[in-house]
């Protein structure tokens, strides 16, 4: 009897201090953590918006239908509209999506991933760039595309990756998707002004 | 020589892929790239360290019936605590390591350290030992992908530089699907018995 209680107390020691540190480590990180995924997420916005290396304004983010739109401007130039997307029909967890319309609106001016977690070398080779190229070359390709256009080869203009076609498919639709949800909120939104 | 051992065993005569057989599932999974190979290597060891030297610590003060439950919280709040940590100071590194940290969780190489060694040698032992086997495992998924890699796609390309830059051969897509990793992992233990099979 003497020994089972020294187990459980052993146990529930081991728990609490794992709990503890497992507290303590967090409250020391959430905000730094909060703060690097939100510079990580402007820096994704601009990229998406207009390409490597030049500074974006993001406006106040606006509602458009079910999509909060953030404006991007370049030295006071609107070049366009982004939002995010998410779609679950990816290997793993919902996989988010930065979508980036010009600002006609009417192609997309690119498409950047927010978060995946698609398996290491198959899926997660959404986001794989190559050598002496310096973004991925799965989301260039979405780039100038009309939303008719937004589909996997030979239907539309996007190469799936080797070997992960459920990932490849899983982004391509959900940026369709996006995108036409994107035009029929906003024509809808001009008609009703 | 004594010390020396607890750190060499690792590589060879037990490296934990191919002689004891624990990982394979990560092992099969992250085998498709160089680059990923050592991601999970690099984060791989990391864990076992501090794994391996806090159950060596507290190895006198668990009780034998509970000592699994026991080091699975370790083990857990150990991984927990490096992606934390990793996500707020080394953004940077937690981008290129940060998806093979959960993949370690279910790494049963840790537990089995923890098991067969930790828990029954010094600190210092332990850390040879975390340092052996984790160089061992790195070895070994290096090799696996850098054989899956240049076969499966042609190149090789190793932190955004091509190492291999012309296909040698026509890629087999098999090669970086799982039957090329079954394959590949099969070959490469034949060879090690066939090897240690000669020294004997």
């Amino acid at each position: 009897m003497q020994n089972t209680a020294r187990l459980v107390v052993v146990l529930v020691t081991i728990c609490v201090v794992a709990s503890g540190s497992l507290a303590f480590v967090n409250s020391l990180t959430a905000e730094r953590i909060q703060i690097n995924e939100e510079k990580e997420t402007q820096r994704l916005y601009g990229e998406a918006l207009a390409g490597l290396g030049r500074t974006v304004e993001l406006s106040e983010p606006r509602q458009v239908g079910n999509l909060v739109c953030y404006e991007g401007s370049v030295n006071g130039e609107p070049v366009g509209t982004a939002f995010i997307v998410t779609t679950n029909k990816g290997y793993g967890p919902p996989i988010e999506i930065i979508v980036a319309v010009d600002a006609a609106g009417d192609r997309l001016a690119g498409v950047r991933i927010k978060k995946h977690q698609e398996t290491p070398g198959l899926g997660a080779n959404i986001v794989k760039v190559r050598p002496d190229e310096d973004e991925p070359w799965f989301l260039r390709q979405f780039k100038d595309l009309t939303s008719d256009r937004i589909l996997l080869k030979p239907a539309g203009e996007i190469d799936a990756i080797t070997a992960a076609t459920i990932s490849s498919r899983a982004v391509v639709d959900a940026v369709r998707e996006g995108f036409e949800e994107f035009a029929r909120a906003r024509s809808e939104l001009a008609g009703a002004q | 020589m004594g010390h020396m051992h607890e750190f060499t065993k690792g590589i060879w005569k037990e490296n934990p892929v191919l002689r004891l057989m624990l990982g394979l599932c990560p092992t099969l999974a992250v085998s498709t790239a160089v680059d990923n190979a050592i991601g999970m290597g690099i984060a791989f060891t990391i864990v076992l360290l501090g794994s391996n030297v806090v159950i060596s610590l507290i190895r006198g003060f668990i009780p034998k019936q509970v000592r699994i439950p026991c080091f699975i919280v370790v083990i857990a709040t150990f991984v927990t605590i490096i992606d934390l940590s990793m996500h707020a100071f080394q953004p940077k590194l937690h981008e290129a390591l940060g998806i093979f940290v959960p993949l370690i969780v279910v790494n049963c190489i840790v537990l089995g350290r923890a098991e067969a060694f930790a828990s029954r040698n010094s600190v210092f032992a332990s850390i040879l030992d975390a340092l052996g086997m984790g160089v061992g495992f790195t070895l070994a998924l290096f090799v696996l992908a850098f054989v899956r890699e240049l076969l499966g796609t042609g190149m090789v390309t190793l932190f955004g530089h091509a190492i291999v830059s012309r296909p040698l051969l026509q890629p087999a897509i098999v090669m970086i699907l799982p039957p090329g990793a079954f394959v590949t992992l099969g070959l490469m233990m034949a060879l090690m018995n066939k090897i240690g099979e000669k020294r004997t």
